[in-house]
This record gives C-alpha cells, structure tokens and sequence, in this order.
C-alpha cells in the first residue's frame, strides 16, 4: 500500500494543478507529486494540531475531493506531444535509473546514511508509532537528531507509513528517488516554458547526467536534499516566470515552492527569505493587489507560524544559524576554496556551476533584461549562505565540508542549469526571425485548365 | 552541449553500474532477514533481541565494549530501532542504570573493535558481580540482558 501511496500522491497531485499551466502528463505527474507530498505533509501537520488523528485515507480525502472537483470542471492537460528531441531526456534518465536501480533492494538495510535514518525517518518512524508529533518533540532531548529540522520528509514518510500499516524503512528512502524523478519533470515544464522543446530536453538530459544529483538521490535515499533541490528549482523557476509574465498562478506556485523548501530543510529557510524579499520588492514598486500578497504571505505563515509555536512550546531550538554571528574569516577562506573546487568538480556536478557561471556571462555581454538575475542570484544566495554557515565554527570544519558540502550544492545545482535554460531562451529571443515568405495559392483558374 | 555533459557524466554511469552489478551479486535473492544480517549487523540483531525482552513503554542501559564512535553510533541506532524505549548506550561497564529497569551487557563484533579499538572502562569482575545481583531474563551471543531487582 505505501508504493500505492506514492503513485497516488503523484496522480492526485496531478489531478488537482492549476489546468492554466498546462503541464503535460509527464510534467503533469512530476508537479504534482512535488505539490502533493507538500500538502500532505502540511495537511498532517494541521490535522495533528487539531486533534483530527492521521488515518491514511482521511488525509488522502481532501486531495480526491478537490481532483474530482477540479477534473469535473475541466479536464487536466492530456497533450503530451513527444518528439525525437524527447529522447535525450528520456534515455538519460533511464541511463541513470538503470545504473541505480539495483540500489533499492539495498536501501532499508544499510545503515551508512546517517542522517536519513538517525534524523529523517527517526522522526518518522516516532511520529507513526506515536501518532503524533508532541511525544516525540517532548523527548527529544534524549537524542542525538535534530529536532528542530521542518517536517516535510518525516510526516510524508509517516503518510505512507500510515497506509502500509507499518514503519518501513525503505518506503521513507523510496520518497527520495520519487523526487529524483520529479526533478527531472519539472526541470523539463520549466524549460518548456520557459527556452521551448528543444531546450527542455537538452536541459533535463544534463539535470539527469549530473551524477551527484542521482548519488544524493539514491545513495543518501532518506536524505532531505532531493526533495529541497525540487522546490528551490520549482520557487526559483515560477519566480522567474512570474517576474516576466505577471500571472497569479506563477506567483502562487513560488510562494508555495519557497514554503515547501523552507518546510523540508533550513537551508530552505535561508532561500525562502530571498524569494519573499524579491516578490515583496516588486509588489511595492507595482503596487502589488491584496490578494498577491495574500499569495505571498500565506503559505509560508499559515505553516511555518504554527510550527514555529508548536516547536517553542517544546522549547525545541531551530537548528540553523544567524547570518554574520560568530564570523571566522580563516573557516570562510577554507569553505569558500573547498565550495569552489567541488562545484567544478566535473565528475561530480559535471557542468552545472560552470553553466551558471557561462549564464552570468552571458546575462553581462547580452545585457539580459534584470529578472534573469533572479536565479542565478538564488543560487549565488544559497552558496554565500552555506559559506557563512561553514564560518561560524560550530562543527570541526574539514570533517563539516566533507560531509556536507556536497549535498549543498546538490540543492542548488538544478537551478544553476536553469540559470543557463534561462539564458539560452532569452538568447534564441533575441535572434532575428527568418521571414519565409508563403507559397503563393495556385490559382483556381489554373487548376482548372 | 548535452553530449559533452553526457562525455563527463560517463565515467560515474560506468562506475555506478558496476557497483550496481557489485551489489546485484550481493543480494541476490537473499530475503529481508538475510540482507539485514548482511548490511546491518550487529546493530539490528541486537535490537531485535532487545526489543523481545524489554516492553515498548521499557528503558534499558547497554553497557557495551565497543570503541567510541561505535558508541555514538549505537546510541542513535538503538535509539531508532528501540523507539519508543528508552536507551542509554555506555563504554563503561559501572555506568549508573539510573531509573532504567534492563541492563543489557554487549560486546561489538572482534571486525569492529579491531577497527576501533574499546576506549572506555571495563571491569570483568566488578561487571560479573553487578550481573550476579539482578535477575538474567534473556542471553544470547550478542548480549545479555538483566532486570534491576
């Protein structure tokens, strides 16, 4: 039942997105799985707090309700138009899946992945056999996890714990290569839109042949990093579009990515503030409508509000960190140098950071119009943060950067590459379109003769 | 560009399959119970027993010989897999059982303990002693497990 549940959170998900936009099948699915493990967790989140319990098919009520609804009044985007440029993605993920995939028979056992099991899924694990969140957050103290990280990846585990009647260990580690492929959808609808067909499909071939994003995703199954680099491209994407054409789902969709990142992982935190910064920026300088504030402020303190409460009621601390206290300029040069030299590490991130930084150029000698910065400014946002963190000290700090800086920019290497995707469609914009002139109708009189 | 991207990505696909092959050899068609004795031993061996003898609401004090990272790692281990019991893990066989109900006395597997070597305090007799005043419900290889009376 829980590989049930996974399936039909992805359909539901689907069934349930704005038809506006249009979101192929594929697409369609990969969105939607994003979207609805968000709500799910969010919604088991809320029905814990008011005592509702989680049976697994009352939580799943809302989400058949609003699909029956919505699908009712108009039927999703059924157009899926492959073409022979879809192959390129296509073989690449399965080139990957298929290189990983034994993995998965593997991946409940091993006990390697310390965060996935010691962090993650311990709180899964606790929240299922508690049914609830306050048992767990009462006693966490006791142990060595962090109890102050967001929820997301715990209670969607918890969901499909719920169905299979079970705590399974590698239903929770399954979530993460889901949000692989996931990633790789909504790199592909993002790119769509955002560069065309072709771009699209060359785009998400690199996302899959980045072989650090498919190591995160299988071999740290568990991990939050997957999932957290999915809405920070999603946040990151939306925004962009948004920021050019101006439509309310595009901005919905940001605030809802962004609130998801900062609901799966601190560092999500960190990029939820800018996203919030440069939508509240613009909504000033347009004299932004109500309701798109609305869309701003919305998800993020109707979740993370009362999360912030619940956890101070516990007196459980946030774990993160304040941005500039205890700076040590010494750990900063030695982050930045080791940063530096793993984001260019080919067989790692392949092209990723260096596509972001060609992008820039790019962005420079085109003079691209001010919201293409947007994303590699996101990126840039997140690789000064992590800097900062790595600054202040609080773990030994080769044995930090060693565990942890790969997974870091793991999260943000999806939106470096649509950085490139970005500009390439502004580029192909710009190109002078070759008029060809229409073959002249035959005339009637001649066809006749 | 995507074919240069696919040129760089090769080496780690070829790689990522031959470890894949690696593993496919390794699990075979072993079951659940045989995969988790291959890849998680002695950890989930262990917890198994202990979960048998101490009840879900129980507290149990595992005096292990086991060196320190070892500890750490039992620690949260045991934590995850006992949950919700109560576990406290010590390199030191005179550790306080405080409030706990089970002691349980652990020795890491010979493979472990000569990558990490016991850094903590360990006294046989003193342990035989304190073994011999509270009640053994359960032993097996891996550990034995005692009542405080």
């Amino acid at each position: 039942m829980g590989v049930f549940g996974l399936a039909v959170t992805a359909i539901l998900g689907w069934l349930v997105l704005p038809r506006r936009l249009q979101a192929n099948p594929i697409e369609g699915l990969c969105l939607g799985f994003a979207l609805a493990v968000f709500g799910i967790s969010a919604e088991m989140f809320l029905f814990d707090l008011v005592g509702l319990g989680w049976n697994g098919w009352v939580i799943l009520a809302p989400w058949v309700a609003g699909a029956a609804w919505l699908t009712g009044k108009r039927r999703p985007f059924l157009d899926l138009k492959l073409d022979a440029w879809q192959l390129a993605p296509a073989l690449a993920g399965l080139a990957v899946l298929g290189a990983w995939w034994p993995y998965e028979r593997g991946m409940p056992l091993t006990s390697q992945t310390w965060d996935a099991w010691a962090i993650w899924l311990f709180k899964a694990n606790a929240f299922y056999l508690d049914q609830g969140i306050d048992a767990y957050l009462a006693r966490s103290a006791e142990f060595l996890g962090q109890p102050g990280y967001p929820l997301l990846t715990p209670l969607y585990a918890t969901f499909l714990y719920q169905l299979e009647g079970g705590v399974s260990d590698q239903l929770g580690k399954l979530t993460s290569p889901c949000f692989f492929v996931a990633l790789l959808g909504s790199v592909h609808y993002l790119a769509r839109r955002i560069a065309g067909v072709v771009a699209a499909a060359l785009f998400t071939a690199s996302v899959a042949l980045t072989p650090l994003l498919s190591q995160v995703a299988f071999e740290l199954a568990g991990y939050a990093d997957t999932a957290l680099s999915v809405y920070m491209l999603l946040a990151g994407g939306f925004l962009y579009v948004w920021l050019r054409e101006d439509s309310v789902v595009d901005l919905g969709a940001a605030s809802i990515a962004a609130t998801a990142a900062a609901w799966t992982k601190n560092e999500g935190q960190l990029f939820l503030a800018a996203v919030v910064a440069i939508i509240a920026i613009r909504l000033v300088r347009r004299h932004g409508h109500i309701s798109r504030w609305a869309w701003l402020a919305g998800p993020p303190l109707a979740l993370l509000g009362p999360w912030s409460l619940v956890r101070m009621g516990q007196s459980v601390e946030a774990s993160g960190f304040t941005l500039g206290a205890d700076f040590q300029a010494a750990l900063f040069g030695t982050a930045l140098s080791t940063m530096l030299a793993k984001a260019f590490t080919l067989g790692s991130l392949n092209l990723a950071f260096v596509a972001v930084v060609a992008a820039s150029v790019a962005g420079i000698l085109l003079k691209l119009q001010r919201s293409f910065w947007v994303v590699p400014g996101l990126v840039a946002w997140q690789f000064l943060g992590a800097l900062l963190a790595y600054s202040t000290g609080r773990n030994e700090i080769e044995w930090w950067l060693a565990t942890s800086a790969d997974r870091l920019l793991s999260q943000t290497a999806p939106l470096a590459i649509l950085a490139a995707a970005i500009a390439y469609g502004l580029w192909i914009e710009r190109l002078p379109v070759e008029v060809v002139p229409a073959p002249a109708p035959k005339s009637k009189k001649r066809r006749r003769r | 560009m995507t074919a240069v991207w696919a040129v760089i990505a090769a080496p780690a696909l070829v790689l990522q399959w031959s470890r894949a092959g690696e593993l496919e050899r390794r699990i075979g068609n072993k079951s659940l119970a045989e995969r988790v004795a291959l890849f998680d031993s002695p950890a989930s061996p262990l917890a198994n027993t202990l979960a048998r003898a101490i009840p879900p609401g129980g507290c149990v004090t595992l005096l292990a010989y086991a060196g320190p990272a070892a500890i750490e790692y039992y620690n949260a281990r045991l934590d995850y897999l006992l949950y919700p019991r109560r576990v406290q893990v010590f390199a030191d066989a005179a550790a306080a059982q405080d409030d706990c109900e089970f002691v349980g006395v652990f020795r890491d597997t010979a493979a472990n303990l000569a990558a990490e070597p016991f850094a903590g305090s360990w006294d046989s007799d003193a342990l035989e002693a304190r073994a011999a005043s509270l009640e053994r419900v359960s032993s097996d290889s891996l550990v034995r497990i005692y009542r405080t009376r």
